[in-house]
């Protein structure tokens, strides 16, 4: 079962390619928001280095959020297009989970993932760590990092993702540690789907999550309710 | 045993379309699904809200226009794939980009990156094919205004354009001005029909001559004179304004005409629907005996019909894109070099 993993909620685009469980290759194509150019030529290498073809693919990850607005995008207009004109499965997986799935991150109980929202805001979940999947400990939030700083006072726990190395000053002030990683790495992503056997899905029903409205529909809700 | 055929994918803005044409510009199948509803409310068209739609709509509307060509996404039966890759809004842009890219790598058939401004200059391909060339092509939407003089498929000069507002944007402008909601060109248009040109007289900027525009000093003068009443003729202002805007488009068209002894002139872009502006030219052509070529109400709104039409074009001299092409949103028309 070959598994072609996309990348793409960060500022960085990867790919990685398993056969069922273990990883193959895995490569960052791009690390300063070039998803477009970089995403599926890394994806061609990839994939030619091993021997393969595009035809040879049994299913697609994509990574559907939080993260960079564009970059969701990228991935996952990719990934629906490729799955679909494949006629495979597609699994979304988010990327807050995909950060506390990785082996990098050294929890004994909890770690809480957290990704860079821009204009001074995080996306951020914590979740309970410790079997094959990470089970989410509440829904994913959109929250300044003093306001996420102030909600893991007292807790015990890891911190990883770019939006904690970006915010470690506020964040590290809880007493957290900090990994050093901020991309979800979509080796990892491909194991987890593995080792959790989470099921493919029809390609059209996976959606980024934008965890955000579009500014112009945050200021017209805003806006009617002042004129109401 | 059909023709060779093209898939186009265009979602420069806020349609999102896909269409199947064939080597001898024959339209197979040409599906536009247009978010006109989801940015009414706003006034405009919201870059975020389109992209988000975009994504969810990308590959639907090409597996219709594929089923509709009697194929599907998994056999497509098409040669190549045509994409535009600009001018437009990046994140709308990029959405049809990564789609068609993945399309094609799945596929095995090249990539055609197509500009946007092409697209509209390839759609009196489709419609008329025999149209003379050298023709002069008027293309007016909400982002462009632009008078070309297109010697043969794929050769352009750029004889003028407009130095500020496009006119569609104008019209969009004045129509949010006078409270006629969004788009504005449909609705002046209908307003206009029951009001008298004449009532106000709104300056023609002519530009002294040449065949450059200019639209943004109408519309002031729209807004000072309107500010100055106590009630407002709707339809009056909708109509004299909607006539200045009309007046210089063809004065300036009719002018290129004669300026390069072009055989026809061609009407291209959203503007092009509006109805004051398609008799107007019709007339001045009739007057001047050439061939006015209007484009059909679909063919006016962006659709993925004339990307294709640019796509052979490409594909025949072999311009093939690579998997790492760009989205370019400032992308700009190549043209001949000046004589
Ligand atoms: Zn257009």
């Amino acid at each position: 079962m070959i598994t072609l993993v996309l990348e793409t909620a960060t500022t960085a685009a990867a790919v990685a390619l398993l056969d069922d469980g273990e990883l193959l290759a895995e490569m960052v194509a791009s690390d300063d928001r070039h998803h477009t150019e970089s995403l599926l030529p890394a994806a061609a290498e990839l994939l030619g280095g091993l021997g393969l073809s595009v035809g040879q693919i049994d299913r697609v990850i994509v990574d559907v959020g939080p993260g960079l607005f564009t970059g969701l995008r990228v991935g996952l207009a990719t990934a629906r297009s490729l799955a679909v004109a494949r006629g495979i499965g597609l699994i979304g997986l988010t990327s807050l989970e995909i950060l506390a799935a990785d082996p990098r991150v050294e929890a004994e109980t909890h770690v809480t993932a957290v990704v860079d929202a821009r204009r001074g805001e995080v996306f951020a979940q914590r979740f309970v760590v410790g079997g094959v999947r990470p089970e989410p400990d509440g829904d994913p939030l959109v929250i300044t990092p003093t306001g996420l700083a102030e909600r893991l006072a007292g807790t015990s726990g890891v911190l990883v993702g770019d939006g904690a190395l970006r915010y470690a000053d506020i964040l590290g002030s809880t007493g957290a540690t900090i990994v050093e990683l901020a991309m979800p790495s979509p080796g990892v992503a491909g194991q987890l789907a593995d080792a959790a056997s989470i099921a493919p899905v029809d390609p059209v029903v996976v959606v980024p999550l934008y965890l955000r409205d579009p500014d112009a529909v945050a200021n017209f809700t805003v806006a009617a309710q002042i004129s109401r | 045993m059909s023709r060779p055929r093209i898939l186009a994918i265009e979602t420069s803005c806020d349609e999102t379309a896909a269409a199947v044409v064939d080597d001898e510009l024959t339209v197979i199948s040409s599906v536009v699904s247009s978010q006109i509803d989801l940015h009414a409310a706003f006034g405009g068209v919201v870059p975020e809200v389109a992209g988000r739609a975009h994504v969810e709509l990308v590959e639907p509307v090409v597996a219709e226009a594929l089923a509709a060509a009697g194929s599907s996404i998994t056999d497509p039966g098409v040669e190549a794939i045509a994409v535009t890759s600009g001018p437009g809004l990046v994140g709308s842009l990029l959405v049809g980009l990564s789609a068609a890219k993945a399309l094609s790598w799945v596929w095995g058939v090249p990539l055609i990156s197509v500009n946007h401004l092409e697209g509209h200059l390839f759609a009196a391909q489709l419609e008329h094919p025999a149209i003379a060339h050298p023709h002069v092509t008027l293309l007016v939407s909400g982002g462009h205004t632009m008078l070309l003089l297109v010697e043969a498929p794929g050769e352009y000069r750029l004889l003028g354009e407009t130095i500020d507002d496009a006119a569609g944007e104008a019209f969009d402008k004045v129509a949010r001005y006078l409270g006629l909601g969004y788009p504005g060109g449909p609705a002046i248009d209908r307003l206009a029909a029951e009001g008298n040109p004449t009532a106000f007289r709104f300056p023609r900027s002519m530009r002294d001559g040449g065949l450059d525009m200019s639209f943004s000093g109408l519309k002031t003068s729209v807004v000072r004179t309107v500010d100055k009443l106590d009630e407002i003729p709707v339809a009056d202002v909708a109509a004299s304004f909607q006539a200045a805007v009309v007046d210089t488009l063809v004065t300036k068209a009719m002018a290129a005409v004669e300026m390069t002894g072009a055989r026809a002139l061609v009407l291209g872009g959203g503007v092009a629907a509006n109805s004051g502006l398609r008799r107007a030219a019709s007339a001045a052509c009739e007057e001047a005996g050439i061939h006015c070529a209007l484009p059909t109400m679909a063919m006016c709104t962006d659709n993925a019909a004339m990307i294709a039409a640019a796509g052979w074009h490409h594909l025949s001299s072999g311009d093939v894109a690579p998997l790492s092409l760009a989205a370019n949103p400032s992308m700009k028309l190549e043209l001949l070099e000046a004589h």
